[in-house]
């Protein structure tokens, strides 16, 4: 039996599997649980990871940084690029990056922007600055570090970043040709795409949690007769790297 | 000593209200920085002591408590075009959200690319830049800086149209008293690029120093002089954002003005936050009133690193 993790922790661990050597990207704003996954990869098995793609390029922080404009993320990195270099990365992509979203629906589209309408609306979020690498990268990986029928919805009320849009026709009519959101880890589950839909569905099911727990707290439809995984726990040695050599200020256990 | 030697002694160093006397309500202000980085604060505090009306507020990608404070003053803010506005790890921004939501602003929904390809426009004297990775999103369908063209194979394309801010505000480390700037942190080059692409600028200095530091090594020069209208001797002027390499961003200043902020928006009751301006921006006349209310642990634990 694993130690016990946050939610948190355990995303980050998920999405650092994923992750493959010698690959090329970056987080946005306020991206804790994706640094974490990146920093987790490069000492598990993907060593030759650069993070590029942002304004701060390989940077070697002594812990987490709380956020995109802590300090800690530029007291020791190889360069600092502005915005001009990343005017080049938004429409050239690199090879991976991290979305989250207000919601999230069933073509892995985000809505940071608006809940309700544009003319009147019930909340009004941050935005995003960034509506291109999602569409210009190779893969997105997708997170969420909460699981409710209220961000996990059919279809959301502001496309504020693109996922797989409507399915393969619209992306294609939208002249959109990456592979775009591969992966979406929530606290209870693993959801990837359907190839032929692009729609989410099941990959894995974590440990605690059962698929109508997963079924009942997601706004769109899951197909009860797909067989499902259970996702492989966080192991002792990947929390044991995470907590005493990366997130050694304990942000992701708050 | 004549005229000409004095106007050489003094160059373009200013008081903020003089560098920025002039502003007419409705003008178009860009503000340099990112999120909570070098960001103008003290030159934004002598703006809204200027009591100046329905500006429209215009930043390169992610603002935070300067905006946020912007739009608590009645009527200061009119419009709105931030790619996003947030507290980032502390919460949404309290004030703009509640603006919007009650219809009083108007915040455009745009990406990051439109405004730096609009600033880039602006800088080299074309009238507009495309942008191609703007696909599919329903901000592209209400993007107001974006436009149309056929491309040579009778393609549409969108393009962004040059952006000429009224008035452009920039925070530095260090300048001369002309304004050749050194600006350390990650928005030193789109900050130039806005310096080249607005009408009037005005920076903020943590330091003065003189020219020859910028003739000894001039490929770290961030904003040539000749770009600048006006310079503002102000240390701690970034205060409360960080000032890379002087200062830190004071985080826990933040989050008290967060708590006021989120209260006020949360209980629909103006009064502390009003309270709370009137105490840290409009009674504080100057630069050094504002100074005086911090304390000197604080400062000292911001400039010496402690976290």
């Amino acid at each position: 039996m694993p130690t016990s993790c946050t939610d948190l922790e355990r995303i980050a661990i998920l999405l650092s599997r994923e992750l493959q050597d010698n690959e090329i990207g970056s987080w946005g704003v306020g991206g804790i649980i994706p640094m974490a996954a990146i920093m987790l990869a490069k000492k598990m098995h993907a060593p030759g990871i650069i993070i590029g793609g942002e304004r701060v390029y390989n940077p070697k922080p002594s812990s987490l940084a709380a956020g995109l404009d802590d300090p800690v993320l530029m007291e020791k990195a190889e360069a600092i690029e502005g915005f001009w270099e990343l005017f080049g990365h938004w429409h050239k992509g690199v090879d991976f990056f991290f979305y989250s979203g207000m919601q999230i629906d069933v073509y892995g589209n985000l809505n940071l922007h608006l809940i309700g309408s544009i003319e009147n609306p019930k909340l009004r979020g941050p935005g995003v600055a960034n509506i291109s690498l999602i569409q210009r990268c190779k893969k997105i990986y997708l997170y969420s570090p909460d699981h409710s029928t209220k961000k996990f919805v059919e279809k959301v009320d502001f496309i504020s970043a693109p996922g797989h849009l409507f399915g393969p026709q619209s992306k294609k009519d939208a002249a959109i040709f990456n592979e775009g959101p591969v992966i979406c880890v929530t606290p209870i589950a693993t959801f990837d795409f359907d190839p032929f839909t692009l729609r989410m569905r099941i990959k894995s099911i974590h440990s605690h949690s059962t698929f109508e727990e997963v079924k009942s707290k997601t706004g769109f439809e899951l197909n009860e007769n797909a067989p499902t995984l259970v996702t492989v726990d966080p192991t002792d040695l990947e929390l044991k790297i995470l907590r005493e050599q990366i997130d050694l200020k304990g942000l992701l256990r708050k | 000593m004549n005229q000409l030697d004095s106007h050489l002694l003094k160059g373009k160093l200013s008081s903020p209200e003089s560098a920025l006397l002039g502003l007419t309500d409705h003008s178009l202000l860009a503000v340099g920085g990112v999120l909570h980085e070098n960001k103008p604060i003290a030159l934004e505090r002598a703006l809204i002591r200027m009591g100046v009306k329905s500006l429209k507020y215009i930043a390169l990608s992610g603002s935070g408590y300067d905006l946020d404070l912007l739009v608590a003053v009645d009527q200061m803010i009119s419009e709105i075009f931030v790619p996003v506005v947030t507290f980032d790890d502390i919460g949404f921004a309290p004030n703009y959200r509640r603006a919007v939501e009650d219809g009083r602003v108007k915040a455009h929904i745009v990406d990051v690319t439109s405004i730096m390809a609009g600033y880039f426009a602006a800088a080299s004297g074309v009238p507009f830049h495309p942008v191609t990775a703007v696909k599919g999103s329903d901000v592209t369908k209400f993007n107001p800086l974006l436009g149309q063209i056929k491309d040579e194979n009778n393609q549409p394309i969108y393009i962004s149209r040059a952006i000429e801010p009224d008035l452009a505000l920039i925070h530095v480390q260090e300048a001369d008293i002309y304004g050749n700037a050194r600006l350390y942190g990650s928005t030193a080059r789109a900050d130039h690029m806005l310096a080249r692409a607005a009408k009037k600028v005005v920076i903020s200095c943590d330091r003065i120093v003189p020219t020859e530091k910028f003739e000894r090594d001039p490929m770290a020069t961030t904003i040539p002089s000749m770009y600048v209208d006006a310079v503002c001797h102000i240390p701690f002027g970034a205060h409360p954002t960080g000032s890379p390499g002087q200062y830190l961003p004071d985080m826990a200043y933040i989050k008290e003005y967060w708590r006021v902020a989120e209260n006020a928006r949360k209980s629909k009751d103006s009064v502390a936050m009003s309270n709370y301006l009137e105490e840290k921006i409009f009674k504080c006349l100057t630069h050094q009133d504002y100074l005086d209310k911090l304390s000197g642990s604080t400062i000292v634990g911001l400039c010496m690193g402690d976290q």
